[in-house]
């Protein structure tokens, strides 16, 4: 099973389009200098979020934009297209040119609003995530918790992310990762064996 | 208190204060910067403040962390330690104005060598101290990775094969009520475990995730710490954890 959330750098997205790894059952929020072309997405079936914004440190952002909120003003719309997509169990890739800081941001969001598990990436060393980045993104999803109607984003929160006065149980049985590993279980090669259990009914 | 100090640097003077106090030498080298020290050498003094730590928190005392960068990531190991709530240093924009910069391996040495005191402290109730996303029922967490275990086993046939497959597990501990410790790479052998012990047969159960995108979003749970971000300090733990059970027997299949 492939991980639901993959932290990808510009080199390794591109081989992937090429060698046609990317479908339908993706989301890419692709982080791009404001001076580059961003990643040319339209050859595959995978969803895509562009951000143009640059790689900085938070000293460098409120030089150029006088404070951190008029970074990544795109954060709630990313949210919206987050929530979407695991709403519908696609394996969330998020890249940027290195796949180290902008990126792993974005991740440690997600890990963090959906599973309480953010302080994984930030302790990884293969990553620097941007902490700018993790914050906007992390204000949006829980803006986008409450402005988002037609998806029960609480039910797929899971492990630590989820709220005391809804942890019923419910939500341990549509989990985040269930809804993702239902989807996955669905495009495993045959002749492998197969858990009923791991791919819990929605 | 807890204060450091590195090569050119003076420790603060605390001899004529009530407060108890630990000098701690850790020179400020970026986890990113490539310290060169293996992880034995590194941050000496870790369990010598841990245990400090474990102590002033039951006696409920005020915690101090003097200094930047090294306060700063030792705050986040005891914060993540007794509330979980370590994200509240990572992520929080503020720590990381000017000169502040979190050192990863500070933060890992810590929290490993706060796992190992918790261990060893058999008269502090570490329920009662540790809340938050922090807490966690002991007998739930068993039977949670038993269902880890019984998931991979179905994915995995208990023959090694496609290890991993559905919870990204690197490898399981245990200890059972007949004293025996095992240990399972992943994929490797679950099925005669788990025909032979029930969740009521394990004193002590613990899994190692090989990925940051697992089921768990953690590096290691067991039944003693709960949720951990950092699998670093296991080969220390792994000892104590005999020890603590009375081991007389162990089984490794790596």
């Amino acid at each position: 099973m492939k991980n639901f959330i993959e932290i990808l750098s510009r080199e390794r997205i591109e081989k992937m389009i090429r060698s046609g790894e990317l479908n339908e059952d993706d989301a890419v929020v692709s982080f791009c200098d404001t001076d580059k072309v961003p990643v040319d997405l339209s050859s595959t079936r995978a969803d895509h979020f562009v951000v143009k914004a640059d790689d900085l440190y938070y000293d460098e952002i409120c030089e150029r934009y006088g404070d951190e909120s008029n970074y990544f003003t795109e954060a709630d719309e990313a949210a919206g297209f987050i929530i979407s997509a695991v709403a519908a169990g696609k394996r969330i890739i998020c890249q940027c040119e290195y796949g180290m800081s902008r990126s792993a941001g974005c991740a440690a969001a997600i890990y963090e609003f959906f599973m309480g598990a953010g302080i994984r990436a930030f302790a990884d060393r293969k990553f620097c995530p941007s902490v700018v980045i993790f914050d906007q993104l992390y204000k949006a999803l829980c803006r986008a918790r409450l402005s988002i109607t037609d998806i029960d984003v609480d039910a797929m929160r899971t492990g630590r992310a989820l709220i005391p006065f809804t942890s019923e149980k419910k939500n341990e049985e549509t989990t985040l990762w269930k809804i993702y590993g239902s989807v996955q279980k669905r495009n495993l090669k045959s002749g492998r064996k197969q858990v009923a259990s791991a791919s819990a009914s929605l | 208190m807890i204060c450091f100090y590195g090569k050119d640097e003076q420790p603060v003077d605390l001899s004529r204060h009530e407060a108890e106090y630990i000098c701690a030498y850790l020179e400020d080298v970026s986890a990113h910067g490539g310290a060169t020290e293996n992880k034995k050498e590194f941050f000496p003094d870790a369990d010598r403040i841990a245990d400090m730590v474990i102590r002033a928190v039951a006696e409920g005392k005020a915690l101090y962390f003097q200094e930047d960068t090294r306060g700063l990531s030792c705050a986040a190991a005891v914060l993540e330690f007794f509330t979980g709530g370590g994200m509240q240093v990572f992520g929080r924009v503020r720590y990381h104005k000017g000169n502040y910069c979190l050192d990863v391996k500070i933060c890992e040495k810590l929290y490993g060598a706060l796992c190992c005191a918790k261990l060893m402290h058999n008269d502090i109730d570490f329920d009662s101290l540790r809340t938050g996303r922090a807490a966690f029922d002991r007998q739930e967490m068993i039977s949670k990775i038993y269902d880890i275990m019984t998931d991979e086993c179905a994915v995995c046939g208990g023959d090694g094969n496609a290890a991993g497959q559905s919870h990204r597990v690197f490898a399981f501990a245990a200890v059972t009520k007949d004293k025996i410790f095992y240990y399972f790479a992943a994929g490797l052998f679950y099925d005669g475990f788990l025909k032979e012990y029930s969740k009521d047969d394990i004193e002590y159960f613990g899994v190692e995730f090989d990925s940051i995108g697992n089921t768990c979003g953690a590096a290691f749970i067991d039944s003693e710490c709960g949720t951990s971000f950092t699998n670093e300090h296991l080969s220390d733990y792994f000892g104590i954890i005999k020890e603590k059970f009375g081991v007389n027997e162990e089984q490794i299949y790596d």
